[in-house]
């Protein structure tokens, strides 16, 4: 079951791959954080995200980003039967791919892009383990001072997959990109 | 163009061929269980459960797609001697008198929470998630999604597993998560 849900990313690597050679190439690193807000989750609170992500732009119009993220959803406190009662937030680490039209990285400039991407997701607390594939889109803006720094905004909708349901998150986070390498056919070089 | 357009189409195909529910959400429901008292002359505390007198299932009855968080809450003294606190289950109404008919015919929800003599312990809600059962768990789902009426069974055993030992359980909840659209 997991290779067909991973099919669709790898006929994506594959079509982008293909498409490398004759192209510029751009593959930045970006370190992440912000804030993780439940959206119709009554059990846990807002919390955390940080990670990081590798965009690498192999077409002019995309952009494939393998990130690593970690989440930590706060504590909820209810009171029943007149006494208060605390459940641990959702603590989470995902992996994954999304595909960017555009990109974070490359050229000195304004960025905005739409992207979306699947990748695996385990969230833990006392008494529940979830391991479930995870879908993700969102719209990122930024601004690059030179061709090797840029700042990354971005809001994100997380959906962790729960059988017939999901649980999701909206994640507005703030990022630093370094652009690692850059080539082109023409410019035949690298930074 | 089109390069990006089939792949947009590959990733669009991608969330519809895994399903990908958008319009769903996770709602706290709890149900009063009051007090549970349990001794050697009525060692089983019976309780019938029926979320269609719960508002919160009500206004999702018809989307419940499952529940995705148990719990147990409640204070509870211990008598004089050891004990193991469980919680068993049918489904509909029934009305076994004895932990060993309830052994026989009920399927274990929650426990055992083991309590010294004297002891009393508000039980918390991460440690309540831990101690329900797959079965357990199963079971509440089957009635959540069906008629929503089952009956729930307190037993205080001994040490030894077979006798009773008294207790009392105050403040008693049954709180689940009901993953359900919205």
């Amino acid at each position: 079951m997991k290779s067909i849900r991973l099919l669709p990313l790898l006929l994506l690597a594959m079509m982008a791959f293909t498409a490398v050679p004759a192209r510029a190439v751009d593959v930045g690193v970006t370190v992440f954080g912000g804030s993780s807000i439940p959206v119709v989750q009554e059990d846990v609170k807002s919390g955390t995200t940080f990670g990081v992500r590798l965009p690498v732009a192999l077409l002019p119009m995309i952009t494939l980003e393998p990130y690593y993220a970690s989440t930590a959803l706060g504590d909820v406190t209810k009171t029943f039967g007149d006494l208060p009662y605390t459940r641990s937030g959702l603590d989470g680490k995902s992996y994954g791919v999304n595909l960017i039209l555009g990109s974070p990285v490359g050229s000195a400039g304004f960025k905005f892009f739409p992207f979306g991407g699947i990748g695996s997701a385990k969230l833990t607390r006392p008494g529940t383990e979830i391991k479930e594939t995870m879908f993700d889109f969102g719209l990122g803006i930024g601004v690059a001072p030179t061709d090797a720094f840029s700042i990354i905004a971005r809001g994100t909708l997380n959906m962790v997959k729960s059988g017939d349901t999901t649980r999701k998150t909206a994640d507005a986070t703030v990022g630093l990109s370094y652009n690692l390498f850059h080539s082109s056919a023409s410019e035949g070089g690298q930074k | 163009m089109r390069k990006i357009l089939t792949i947009a189409l590959l990733g669009l195909a991608s969330l519809v061929l895994t399903g990908c529910p958008l319009t769903t959400g996770q709602v706290v429901v709890n149900i009063d269980l009051g007090t549970v008292h349990v001794s050697s002359s009525d060692p089983v505390s019976i309780h019938n459960v029926n979320l269609n007198d719960n508002n919160d299932y009500v206004d999702h009855k018809a989307n419940v797609k499952s529940i995705s968080d148990y719990a147990v809450l409640g204070v509870v003294n211990n008598g004089s001697s050891a004990l193991n606190f469980e919680v068993w289950m049918t489904p509909g109404t029934t009305a076994y008198t004895t932990a060993a008919d309830v052994k026989a015919h009920a399927i274990k929800l929650w426990g055992p929470l083991t309590l010294a003599a004297g002891a009393s312990r508000t039980i918390g809600w991460d440690d309540s998630a831990g101690l329900f059962t797959a079965a357990g768990k199963a079971a509440v789902i089957t009635e959540t999604l069906g008629d929503g009426q089952f009956t729930m069974y307190a037993l205080g055993l001994g040490t030894d597993g077979t006798t009773t030992s008294e207790f009392t359980a105050t403040h008693g909840q049954l709180v689940l998560v009901i993953d359900a659209g919205i």
